[in-house]
This record gives structure tokens, sequence and C-alpha cells, in this order.
């Protein structure tokens, strides 16, 4: 950063703010008192959990339950109704928990093929194999019930492309991590920020279903430049 | 494009928009799907009112210490590793981008969808630099295909093309040959921008909201090219306007409850990314370098004045989705890329009253702008300012104003001249009335015609409201009522 430009444009907004130098302290805004403080306070994670299915069907967002030792099998069924095809996976902790590779592996070819995200590959042969792929699976850390919203980090194990380029998207949560409202996660990414700035994830996206437009017309389109499905699988 | 792409006389504007009614039920239809759509959310939550008190409170708090939070943003995103450089006017931001992509040896650049960019002329400079510029944003698309058409709303920008002239442009340009159904265009635009993401050098991207907290950007998307321009090339630029900063990552959750449900009537986008700096090294994709460009370009002269909570806007695009004038006229009556009742404030502060002096007399300062602001901006109350400043202190006002409100004067200071005055015109246009409406005719007349010819009025009642009152008054007192 040029420091003698920095200090010329905010000295600017200074000296418009009928002051000689940036202040050495404000008070944080207070956001204790905002009605979104105590909003969903009495709900149980049932409830939230809850929430967060009905806003999936409200907006058309296809949503399938399942639990820990299920998870395998539904994902393949998820995987064969989709089409099959390659399947692009991140080098996650959860693929191993779940013991996905054993079941990727026993799969036949013609159904689907599994390729892992592997950062030690390089950037081209990364985003080429999302770009091939036609499913990709990810992880998300949390979910937003009130507008069926899932939280993406990306991360060495699990790019940005896995959820982007091909066109179907699975993203397998789990319903603990359901908050009710960004108000919650955001808070917890604050946190996460503030133990270790340093560890924050680069990029986090927020994904509430398939990309879409309505710029023809105002008719809405489903698939621009994002996935045209996607799928979320809610892990008891 | 900069601000103003159409600078003829504001009236040519409006004649040129009127002689397209496409381009107005276009804008109606938009108006009356969002205004729908909106209405049903906002009705859900039962403290929206609250969330904008709320939200207004947060806009003034950051720009009263913007200084300090701009500082504070500009060190953390250094410390994730971006590069931020502060442009104090249009040329400069565009200058360093040009800088940036010389470094990079840049031929070919992706763009999402950012006002900012326009208000720059990055494009324009771009071009003439010989770099390659892909708009990806559907509209945008699809306006730059058309030859640069200009946008005609903040959030659909496109919508005052018909899908039949989007076939023939894509056909004649692109060597499209589908159909004119709105999917099958909507693949083929995606097949064909899919290959330039894959193999552009930078991508450009705005900025909804800087997190003075974290130095993040975010990006407010539902295209998903948002997510393209900040994952795949290697090189991110984002232009951010300095007064788009919250404190915190909290402030966002009362941002983004507002800003969507204002903009289209949807409660999230389908894409809300928080970037924090570019790629850590071992991560395989996004971008290796990161560039925040924060621009001026004006805004000083906003900040701390009068109309200091025009600065408070995010954008949305509410007060032109509810607007009975921008209803008539279209987004290209304005003639700016900030079209509407925040336009016709924004503008004129921007490119000064010479130039864009016509744009706050473009209400009829009814209010539903600010009634309909998410953040609270007293829109109405700025437009007057503007209208009173320009008849103070400038020379914009129309010559024959003034012998019309001396007239004015005196016909109002007196009761029996206006009484006259208007129940004359009431026995006039009576006699030259067919079906109770005026004719025709009427419109080439030179004070009448103005008043009658872009409305469709009816005679001017004898039995005037000042009448009706009194006669409301005098049975009060009989107790009749």
């Amino acid at each position: 950063m040029d420091e003698a430009k920095k200090r010329d444009f905010i000295g600017r907004i200074s000296r418009a703010l009928g002051r000689e130098a940036i202040p050495d302290y404000v008070a944080p805004f207070d956001m204790s008192h905002g009605p979104q403080a105590d909003m969903y306070d009495d709900l149980t994670q049932d409830q939230v959990v809850a929430m967060f299915k009905t806003e999936c069907e409200k907006v058309g967002t296809h949503y399938i339950e399942t639990t820990k030792d299920q998870l395998g099998q539904v994902l393949l069924d998820e995987i064969e109704k989709r089409g099959g095809g390659k399947v692009i996976y991140p080098n996650s902790d959860e693929v191993r928990e779940y013991n996905l590779e054993e079941l990727f592996a026993k799969e036949p070819a013609d159904k689907a093929t599994f390729i892992k995200w592997d950062a030690s590959k390089g950037r081209d042969a990364n985003i080429n194999a999302s770009q091939d792929a036609e499913i990709g699976i990810t992880f998300p850390v949390m979910g937003i019930a009130e507008t069926a919203t899932v939280v993406q980090p990306s991360t060495e194990e699990s790019g940005r492309s896995i959820g982007l380029l091909p066109i179907t998207h699975i993203a397998v949560l789990h319903t603990d991590t359901i908050v009710p409202r960004m108000t919650q996660s955001m808070a917890a990414l604050s946190e996460v920020y503030k133990e270790d700035p340093s560890s924050f994830p680069t990029n986090i996206v927020h994904i509430s279903g398939p990309s879409n437009t309505a710029d023809i017309e105002l008719v809405r389109v489903v698939g621009v430049h994002g996935p045209i499905n996607v799928t979320f699988i809610l892990v008891d | 494009m900069s601000i103003l792409y159409d600078e003829r006389p504001f009236h040519t504007r409006v004649k040129d928009v009127m002689d397209n009614q496409f381009k107005v039920k276009a804008i109606q239809k938009a108006q009356d799907v969002f205004y729908t759509k909106r209405k049903a959310l906002v009705e859900q939550v039962p403290a929206w009112e609250e969330f904008r008190t709320e939200a207004a409170a947060l806009r003034d708090h950051t720009l009263r210490n913007l200084d300090y939070y701009l500082n504070m943003f500009a060190e953390n995103a250094e410390k994730a590793g971006a590069h931020v450089f502060f442009a104090n006017s249009d040329k400069e931001a565009t200058d360093y981008a040009l800088e940036v992509l010389r470094q990079k040896e840049a031929k070919m650049i992706v763009k999402s969808k950012s006002l900012l960019t326009e208000e720059i002329s990055l494009n324009e400079e771009l071009i003439k630099a010989g770099i390659n510029v892909n708009e990806t944003d559907l509209a945008e698309f699809i306006l730059q295909t058309d030859d640069w058409n200009p946008p005609s709303h903040i959030v659909v920008p496109a919508l005052h093309l018909e899908r039949s002239k989007i076939r023939e442009v894509f056909h004649d340009k692109l060597g499209y040959e589908g159909t004119e159904n709105p999917e099958e265009m909507t693949r083929f635009v995606r097949k064909f921008i899919r290959k330039r993401f894959l193999t552009a050098n930078v991508g450009f991207t705005g900025c909804n909201f800087g997190v003075a907290e974290t130095g993040s950007i975010t990006i407010v998307s539902n295209e998903g090219n948002g997510r393209m321009s900040s994952s795949i090339p290697r090189t991110q630029i984002a232009v951010m306007g300095m007064e788009r900063l919250v404190p915190d990552l909290a402030s966002l959750d009362v941002m983004m409850e507002l800003l969507v449900r204002s903009s289209v009537g949807a409660k999230i986008s389908n894409y809300f990314s928080l970037i924090t700096g570019p790629a850590k090294p071992g991560e395989a994709d996004g971008p290796e370098d990161l560039h925040i460009i924060i621009v001026n370009n004006g805004r000083t002269n906003v900040l701390g004045g009068e109309f200091n909570s025009m600065l408070r806007c995010i954008h949305c695009g509410a007060c032109m989705n509810i607007c009975p004038v921008y209803r008539h006229i279209t987004g290209h009556a304005y003639g700016s890329i900030y079209p509407g009742p925040m336009g016709a404030v924004l503008t004129p502060l921007l490119v000064g009253y010479e130039k864009a002096g016509a744009l706050p007399y473009a209400s009829t300062l009814c209010g539903e702008c600010w009634e309909h602001c998410p953040v609270k901006i007293p829109i109405h109350e700025l437009l007057l300012k503007h209208r009173e400043n320009i008849a103070e202190h400038t020379n914009v006002r129309p010559a024959i104003e003034k012998p019309i409100f001396k007239t004015a004067a005196t016909m109002f200071a007196n009761s029996f001249l206006y009484d006259m005055g208007t129940k004359a015109a009431a026995v006039g246009m009576k006699a030259v009335a067919k079906d109770d409406a005026m004719p025709e005719w009427m419109k080439v007349l030179p004070v009448a015609g103005g008043w009658i010819k872009s409305k469709d009025m009816g005679t001017m009642k004898l039995h005037k409201f000042r009448d009706v009152y009194a006669k409301y008054e005098k049975n009060k007192k009989k107790g009749t009522f």
C-alpha cells in the first residue's frame, strides 16, 4: 500500500468530517438492542432444523434427510439420480470419517467415476477436473435456517471450484450446525477470526439454491454460471 | 460508460422513452413484480421498521467514522494479503487497474456486475488499452453484445430489450441459431462465457460491503458470476466505493436482512461471498493476487454535508421499484447510470447541476422512495434541497419560471382571484371536453398542452376541494356529519 496516498485519501475524509486526524478510538456500534438479537430465541434445535426444511420447500431447493450410517448410500443414490458421471469430492476429514472412498471405489465405472480434489497437483489440474465433472460434493460448515443457506468455506482440501463448476452441487450438512439466522453464523465466523485471523478462510460463500437469473423479461431461469442442480443432504 | 451516458435535454430523453412502449411496459411489470414480492416478504418481518432504523443508524455511525473504519479495513485487508489502492478520482482508479493488467501481461478479463466500474468508465479505458473485456452478468452481457446499450434499471439492466431483440443480437453478433426462449438463450450464454472464465487473466468484481473488522469484501449475486470472477482467474481486482463499509461481520447480518428483500423481494441472494485476502499458498484455486481499489471520485464533497445521508445508500433499487415517475419515464430518461430517485439525488452530486440539474425535478416528492428505503434515506427531502440549491445558487432554472411564480404568488395571495381563476378554467375546460376528458387537439396549445400532454386529465371540477371542505365545515357545525 502506498502510505502517502492512503494518508492523503483518508486525510480528505477526516477533514470532510471536520477533524484533522483519524480518531484513536471509536466506541463500537451497539447492536445488542437490535431486533435481530433475540429473534428465534425460543426455538429448540429441532424447530430450527424444521425451519431450514420448510424454507427449502418454499424456494424449491431439493433436500434429503439421512443419518451418519446411511450417508454413503444416500450420496450414491443421489449421484445416480442426478445422472452419475464424473464426481469431484474434497480431500477432507468428512470423506475419511464416513469411509466414502471405500464406497466410491466399489461403484461401477459406468455409473460414476470419482476424482479427489488434490491441491498438490496444482491449480490447472484441479480447476480442469472440476470443469470436467458433472457433480461436485462439498461439506459446508454451517446452515442458516431462515434462508435455507449453507455456509461453504474454501480450503486447501476443498477448493472453490468443486461446488461451482459442475452442473450439480451436492452439499452435505450436519443438522446440528444449523443456526436460525445470519446473526448466529456471523457471530461464529467473527469468533473464528478473533481467535486467529490468519486461519480465517479466504473465501466463504453462502449458498441458497441453484444459480439463477431473471434478466430476460423477468423470466426466471435456473442455472446461469453456477450449478443448475443443488441438493442438500441433511445428516442428523 | 461514464456516469452520464445520455446528455441530451431531459425532455428529449423522456420523449424518446415515451415512444418506446415496450420499454415502459417492461419497467412497469418489473415494478409490479418486485413490489408485490417485496411487500409479501416485508410483511413477514414484524420488526422491519426496527431493522430499518438500526440499519440507518449503523450506516450513519460508519459514515461519521469513515476515516477510522477505512483505515481499519485497509490494515486488515493487507494483513490478509490483499493489495489496497486508494483512488481519489476515476482516472487514478483506472490507471491503477491498467498498471496491474500490464504487470500481469493480461489480455482478457471477465467482469461481474459493478455500477462503480461504470462510474469510473473502466470498460472504456480497458478497451482503449486493447484489453478484451467480458461482462458476465447475463443482462450486462446482453447490453455489451448489443454495442453497449445503456442500462435501464440497476438490478435488471437489460429489461428494456424484448426477447426477440436479444435473440436477434445474439444471432447477428455471436452466430446464435437457437430460439428466443430465455432458458435456451441463457444456456447459450453460460457456455459462451464459461470458456472466458476459464481463460481470463483477471476477474473484476464490485463490492457490496467491505468489512472493517476483517478486511473482507463481499459480493451478492444470483447468477454465480461473482463467484466465478473471484475463484477462477489468477488475479482479482475488486472496486469499492469508499462509503461501502460496515464495521464488522455482525453488521452484515443487518444489511443482508434488508438488501435482498428490498432489492428483488427475495429473502437472500443465491450467493453471498465473503472474501478475505487472496488464496493462501497451497490453495489450488482462487486469486493469487487480490487488489482492492477504494474510490472517492467526489464522495468527500458529499460526506459530512447536507446530502450526507445519501451515502447510506446500499444500491438496492427499492426507490425506483416504487417511484411513480420512474414508472413512466424509465431508467433511460435519467440518462445516468444511477437512475430513479436515488440517481436523481446522487447524479447531480457527482456531476453537478449544470449537467444534471433537471433530475431533481423528476419527482412528485410523494416520499414513497423514503418509505421503501431500507436505510431510511429521506430522498424526497434531498430532492427538494437540490431544487432549493438550484433556485438559489444557479441559473439552471428556466427563465420563464420567474414571471409565472410572480403571477402565481399574487393569485394565491388573493383568494378571490384564485377562486375566479380556477373556476374560469373549469368552465373553459368543460366547454371543450369530450366525454369528460380533454380532447387531443388541446395538447398543441401552449399552456394547457403542457398541462395535459403527459396525463390523462379529467376536466377541472367545478366543485373544488375548497368548496367541498367549506360545505363540510358548515355541516359539521350544524351537526349533520
